[in-house]
């Protein structure tokens, strides 16, 4: 599930890239790398799973 | 002026590239019915994030803040994909899903993230681009179907993984859809 959240996520971000101020764009985009770097470390350092 | 021209139309074909790979993984995965695992899942994201800085790029004209943007979902992408490079480095272990010209996806990925970081900084050497004399055209037809093309792919993989994992975590090492699974 929290996957197709991160897909929602950056959906969110390409699409204000687009449609939205340059700056909340790039607010969006700042947002997203963090939470998505976040899961990424939380995937490395749980030690019941090897995220394959 | 040219500089400006060439880097509008670099942006627009960078966008049909990276939706090319994700049309690739798309591919890989219906039809030899490979699932993403969460780290694969990762690196489609970051894949995904690398057109943030082509389509701010289209819209706002070319600054190099925009390229950051890029080059930083690069760097975390080939951190993503070394991890698993790393996961599957011993000797006798078998990979994760099948090779595809002798490397894994993991590795293909790998190698797309560090040639976009060397693409994105040979662009930065493109300093006339971001010579402000006219107020940015409106994007092309192409550029736009490019956007939009890029965008649908990202929401397309809302559905896929919403698909594999169903409503609970992702499995480490998906077999099957989750989300079509009555048990």
């Amino acid at each position: 599930m929290i996957f197709a959240l991160l897909f929602v996520m950056w959906t969110a971000v390409l699409a204000a890239a687009w449609l939205a101020p340059r700056r909340r764009a790039m607010a969006g985009f700042a947002v997203a790398l963090l939470l998505t770097i976040a899961l990424f470390v939380h995937h490395i350092t749980d030690p019941l799973t090897l995220s394959f | 002026m040219y500089a400006r021209s060439l880097a509008r139309a670099l942006n627009t074909l960078s966008l049909y590239a990276l939706s090319a790979v994700l049309i690739a993984a798309f591919a890989m995965q219906f039809a030899r019915n490979e699932l993403p695992c969460p780290l694969c899942l990762l690196q489609r994201a970051f894949m995904c994030a690398l057109a943030s800085g082509p389509i701010l790029n289209l819209r706002f004209g070319p600054r190099p803040s925009h390229y950051a943007l890029s080059m930083l979902a690069a760097l975390a992408g080939a951190a993503v994909s070394i991890r698993q490079i790393l996961l599957h480095i011993l000797p006798g272990d078998p990979g994760y899903g099948s090779a595809t010209f002798g490397y894994h996806y993991y590795t293909w990925a790998f190698l797309l993230f560090v040639v976009a970081l060397v693409l994105l900084a040979l662009m930065l050497l493109l300093d006339s681009q971001f010579d402000r004399i006219t107020p940015e055209p409106r994007p092309t037809a192409a550029a736009r179907a490019g956007i939009l093309l890029a965008i649908g792919l990202t929401a397309a993989n809302i559905l896929s993984t919403l698909a594999i994992c169903g409503f609970a975590s992702c499995p480490d090492n998906p077999v099957r859809y989750e989300l079509f699974q009555r048990d």
